[in-house]
Parts: C-alpha cells; sequence; structure tokens
C-alpha cells in the first residue's frame, strides 16, 4: 500500500536515511505556499529566511538520527502562539507587528524536536470565532471549496495543513478550534487533556479552557507533534505531571473489545444528513473491527454553548483587559487623557467578535448578573465534567460528530453570532470538562465537502483516542483523497 | 435580569470593560447580546445550589515549583515593544494624569 510522503513522519524518515535535505523540505514548503497562500490567505506571515537557516543547520548536522523526532519537518504555527522576533498578531490589529520577546513552549519544543517553522497561520482574532472570518486581516478560505470557510479558529493552521503548504501544523483549542477546522478540512485534529501541553507563551483567550493541539493529515502525525509539545512545563503551572506515554505504541489497529459510547439522542438531532450518515458508517467501521458500541445518554450536553460562551467570555473580558496601549499593541494617536487612551486604543485595536466578547464577559461578571450567569455556568460546567466523566467510565470514548454540517459558506453567519456559536455544539462539552478529542476525517458530502468525525476519551487517556483513530484510518484511508481545488502537493522544486 | 433586549445596558457595561462604542456599534451589540443572554438563560432552570462549582475541588493539587533565581527578560527588549516610551529608554509614557 502507498504511503503519503507529504506527512511528518515520513519526512523525518528520509531526513534520517539521507534521502531528503532539511533544505528540500523547506524550500518545497514555501514554493507551495507561493502557489497555495494566495488562494487560502492560510498564512498571515511566512518566514523563508529562518526557516531556511534553520534547515540548513540541520542539513549540516553530523549525525541526522540525533536530530530529534521532526528534523527536517516544516510546521506552522497558529498566529497567536509567540514566538521570538517573528510576528505575533493573534489575527488582531491590536497586536499587528508585535514582535514578542520569547518563544512559547510548545513551540520551542518543536524547535528543539527539529522541526522547521516556517510561518504564522491565520485565525480569528484572539481566536475567537468558529469560521476565520474574525481575523483582522482576512478569512482563510477551505482548500475543498474556496467560497467555504476552513473552520476557526485554527483556520489557517486547517488550510495550510489540507492544501499540502505543509505536513503539520499547531493551533489552539478553547471550544473546538483545532477540532472543526479539522473536520471542515479533512484532517487530524486533537485537543489533548487540559494540562497537557504548556500554555506559557499562548496568547490567552480563555485560560480555564485553551490548549494547544496539532492538526495532520494522518493520526500518526498528529500523536508525533503532541508527543514532542506535551509535558510538565514550570512556566506553566497548570501543566500536568502525568508521565507522557509513547503514543505511536497505541497506534496498533486492534480496537477489539473496545466500548464506543454513543449520545444518539445527540447526534439526531438537529444534525446535517450527510453528517448523520457518515457517523452512522463511522460507527459500523468501528464495530467492524471489534468494537463494542452502546448507547449513552447526556442530558446537560443541551446547555454546554451557553456554559461554555458565559465563561469563556467571562476569562476573556479579563485576559483582554491588559491591551491598554501601555506597553505593548496599538496605542490610539487620539488621545487627550489616560482613559481616552485606554478606550480608543481598545475601539481602535479590537475587532467587533472580539468587543462583542469582552462586553457580554464583563457582564456576566458584572454586580447582580454574577450569581445568576457566571457562578450558575460554572456550576453547569461541574455538572457536564461529572456526567462525561461518569459515562467514561463505562465506556472507553465517546463518539460524536465534529461539527452537525459540513464546511459553511463564508458570510453565511458572521452576521448572527448566535448562529455561529452553534456551530461548536459538538466540541465545548470536552473543553469544558478538561478532557481530550480528536476530530478524524470521516468521508465527504456529495459535494465532497469534508465530514469530520470525533471521538471524547477519558483524562490523559490521548493513547485510547489515537489507538481508535488510527484504526479507523487504516480502513477508511482518507486522507488519500486530495482536493481538487487547491492541492499544492503536484508543486515540486528541484 | 434582563429578559428583553433594552435591558442590557451596553453603554454601562461598555464603559466597565473600557470600550469606546460608536452609536451604531452600541444599537448592534445590544440586540446580539440580547439574543444572547435570551438563549443563555436556559442555564437559569438548573437546580444546581448544592452543585459545587467548577474547577473541582477535589483535583489533584497543583505543585509549586521551587523559587529559584534566574534572569528575566532585558529591559530594552520589553520597552522595544512599547507604543512609547520616555527619553532614556527606561519607563513606558502615557499622557499625563495628574496636574
Amino acid at each position: 500500500m502507498p504511503q503519503p510522503t507529504w506527512t511528518a513522519t515520513a519526512i523525518r524518515a528520509a531526513f534520517v536515511r539521507g534521502d531528503l535535505s532539511a533544505t528540500h523540505a523547506c524550500e518545497t514548503a514555501l514554493a507551495r505556499i507561493n502557489v497555495g497562500n494566495q488562494r487560502t490567505g492560510a498564512f498571515l506571515s511566512v518566514h523563508a529566511d529562518g526557516a531556511r537557516q534553520r534547515a540548513a543547520e540541520l542539513d549540516r548536522a553530523a549525525d541526522r538520527g540525533a536530530c530529534g523526532p521532526l528534523a527536517g519537518v516544516p510546521i506552522a504555527v497558529k498566529d497567536n502562539i509567540c514566538t521570538e522576533g517573528l510576528t505575533t498578531t493573534a489575527g488582531s490589529r491590536m497586536l499587528q507587528g508585535y514582535r514578542p520577546p520569547y518563544t512559547a513552549t510548545a513551540v520551542a519544543r518543536l524547535e528543539a524536536a527539529g522541526a522547521v517553522v516556517i510561518g504564522k497561520t491565520n485565525c480569528d482574532e484572539f481566536a475567537m470565532g468558529s469560521s476565520n472570518e474574525h481575523s483582522a486581516f482576512g478569512p482563510a478560505r477551505n482548500p475543498w471549496a474556496l467560497d467555504r470557510t476552513p473552520g476557526g479558529s485554527s483556520g489557517g493552521s486547517a488550510a495550510a495543513v489540507a492544501a499540502g503548504m505543509v505536513p503539520v501544523a499547531v493551533g489552539s483549542d478553547t471550544g473546538g478550534s483545532v477540532r472543526q477546522p479539522a473536520g471542515f478540512c479533512g484532517l487530524v485534529g486533537m485537543r489533548p487533556t487540559y494540562g497537557r501541553v504548556s500554555r506559557y507563551g499562548l496568547v490567552s483567550f480563555a485560560s480555564s479552557l485553551d490548549q494547544i493541539g496539532p492538526l495532520a493529515t494522518t493520526v500518526a502525525d498528529a500523536a508525533l507533534v503532541l508527543q514532542v509539545m506535551a509535558g510538565q512545563d514550570d512556566q506553566d503551572a497548570t501543566t500536568t505531571r502525568e508521565p507522557v506515554p509513547d503514543w505511536n505504541a497505541a497506534l496498533t489497529g486492534d480496537i477489539r473489545g473496545c466500548r464506543i459510547g454513543v449520545p444518539t439522542a445527540i447526534v439526531e438531532n438537529g444534525v446535517d444528513a450527510e453528517v448523520s450518515s457518515a457517523f452512522t458508517q463511522g460507527v459500523a467501521a468501528l464495530r467492524d473491527r471489534g468494537a463494542l458500541v452502546t448507547s449513552v445518554d447526556l442530558p446537560h450536553s443541551g446547555v454546554a454553548i451557553p456554559v461554555y460562551y458565559v465563561i469563556a467570555t467571562a476569562e476573556a473580558s479579563s485576559n483582554l483587559a491588559r491591551y491598554d496601549g501601555v506597553r505593548f499593541g496599538h496605542r490610539t494617536a487620539q488621545a487627550g487623557s489616560l482613559d481616552e487612551m485606554y478606550e480608543r486604543s481598545r475601539d481602535e485595536g479590537f475587532g467587533a467578535e472580539v468587543k462583542r466578547r469582552i462586553i457580554l464577559g464583563t457582564f456576566v461578571l458584572s454586580a447582580g448578573y454574577y450569581d445568576a450567569f457566571y457562578l450558575k455556568a460554572q456550576q453547569v460546567r461541574r455538572l457536564i465534567t461529572v456526567e462525561l466523566e461518569s459515562v467514561l467510565t463505562r465506556c472507553d470514548v465517546v463518539m460524536l460528530p465534529t461539527s452537525p454540517t459540513a464546511a459553511f459558506p463564508l458570510g453565511e453567519r458572521v452576521d448572527d453570532p448566535l448562529q455561529m456559536y452553534l456551530a461548536d455544539v459538538f466540541t465545548v462539552g470536552s473543553s469544558l470538562a478538561g478532557l481530550p478529542a480528536i476530530s478524524m476525517a470521516g468521508g465527504f458530502t456529495g459535494a465532497g465537502l469534508p465530514i469530520g468525525l470525533q471521538l471524547i476519551g477519558r483524562r490523559y487517556d490521548e493513547a485510547g483516542l489515537f489507538r481508535v483513530a488510527d484504526a479507523y484510518e487504516r480502513d477508511t484511508r482518507w486522507f488519500e483523497r486530495r482536493t481538487p481545488v487547491c492541492d499544492c502537493r503536484n508543486v515540486v522544486v528541484d | 435580569m434582563p429578559d428583553r433586549r433594552d435591558d442590557f445596558a451596553i453603554r454601562h457595561v461598555a464603559s466597565l470593560a473600557r470600550l469606546e462604542l460608536t452609536k451604531d456599534e452600541e444599537v448592534l451589540y445590544a440586540r446580539q447580546l440580547g439574543d444572547i443572554l435570551a438563549y443563555a438563560r436556559q442555564l437559569l432552570q438548573f437546580d444546581a445550589a448544592s452543585v459545587r462549582s467548577a474547577p473541582p475541588d477535589d483535583a489533584v493539587p497543583v505543585p509549586l515549583r521551587e523559587d529559584r533565581v534566574r534572569p528575566s527578560v532585558a529591559r530594552e527588549v520589553v520597552l522595544a515593544s512599547a507604543p512609547d516610551r520616555t527619553d532614556d529608554e527606561c519607563l513606558f509614557r502615557v499622557p499625563r494624569v495628574i496636574g
């Protein structure tokens, strides 16, 4: 069976064998970005010089095998993750041109493992959005249908991988921002357990929810990238000391006896017919491999959206208070007083969705409404967590679609925030509970749009998710299908 | 409890958030946030009085790292990002507050 060559796993192996130079992989990625970025807007900045320099260093290494598990692999990083000396805008005018004085732990670990950071990818402003349309620098487009969203907020990372510009990318997931774009673009996207990956250097949106995760074409690549980033970090007190297992060892294809919980009542309600059909077929494929499928009940999942949007906006209103025009970021040119400077800098620097969320978050934390909304949301968050954890004592994973629909057209929901929020209905529950979840390529609609299927696992059991997703991938091999619209993998360099 | 759109005191909340909104923004956000809050009101039906709020207070305690002295980011590097700084490049500069 032919294996894909534009994957992190294949590039690293070819580099170590001496069949491929890091420079060649880097130049290939740059040439593909040159073609693909014009059509998709996936990248906000490309760091060609730095990437070439790093690739050349790797090529000079005496022992290529010692260069790390991602040696020579070009990687794209979402633009809300800090990279020292490289612009990090978080998709916001507030941070236009901002060059952080330090690098995020996750990126530092990728670089130490031999990865070559090739550029920074488009995203919704401060990661607030589900379509990438809230980027201050224009939306990214879905490589499978350029008039549709690639998802959000890590839409640029998903578009970059789906179009074949880079083999792997990194995003961040607060309420589904890695998984939903992965689903919309036919990729694998993993949100690890809260605390698995350091948030040091991730531009904060909602600190009790934010996690960095990989986007890739195969489960093996997602596991490899997460393996490198995961683990305790002194710079982030919420990282876990739980050991990081060898996730590649979980990719056995053997899921006999694995118990898969399907919340039938949720899946039957409000899901597009083609997504529902793909979901049913996905469940059947796992059953055929020996998994045991049981129906489960998650009665509180129906309120996960309001709980999420109360808590996430409350945390955002606090986190984004730091953008006041004093120390870094945008400052208005039109201020006579300090108060005017604060207000006008924020008015000019933030886009509409960020303002909406800051106002909502400020409201739910304000006197008279704190108990009614914020405290209540925290209590129901606890109910959702207990419920999911209870279900996961009776089954090994819970399976859901990633989203109720395939990628929707750009412009369809951007003026209706509530409709946009409802796109997150299947992803916010595991975020609130801090549990790991993976979106895997689950087939296509009749119009050729990818469909994502999602698995939620027990705390720290990313291995279980990788195992089941890999088994599914072995049977379906959806990653072999390439976009007929914007595939850059046919761009080659000498 | 804001159960009607016009009860959402957008200007007051925006001022708490240090946001200066145009009149058009006020009208638009008041309507949109009213819709969102109307949706979020389904939370209020939950009798969760006996439920401890998340994050769980029986979670594994987070061990604190040892105190140790180490270099921090250099002042000039931090100030390089400042929108305005004093002539000796030692301080952030903001509009005069007193006198």
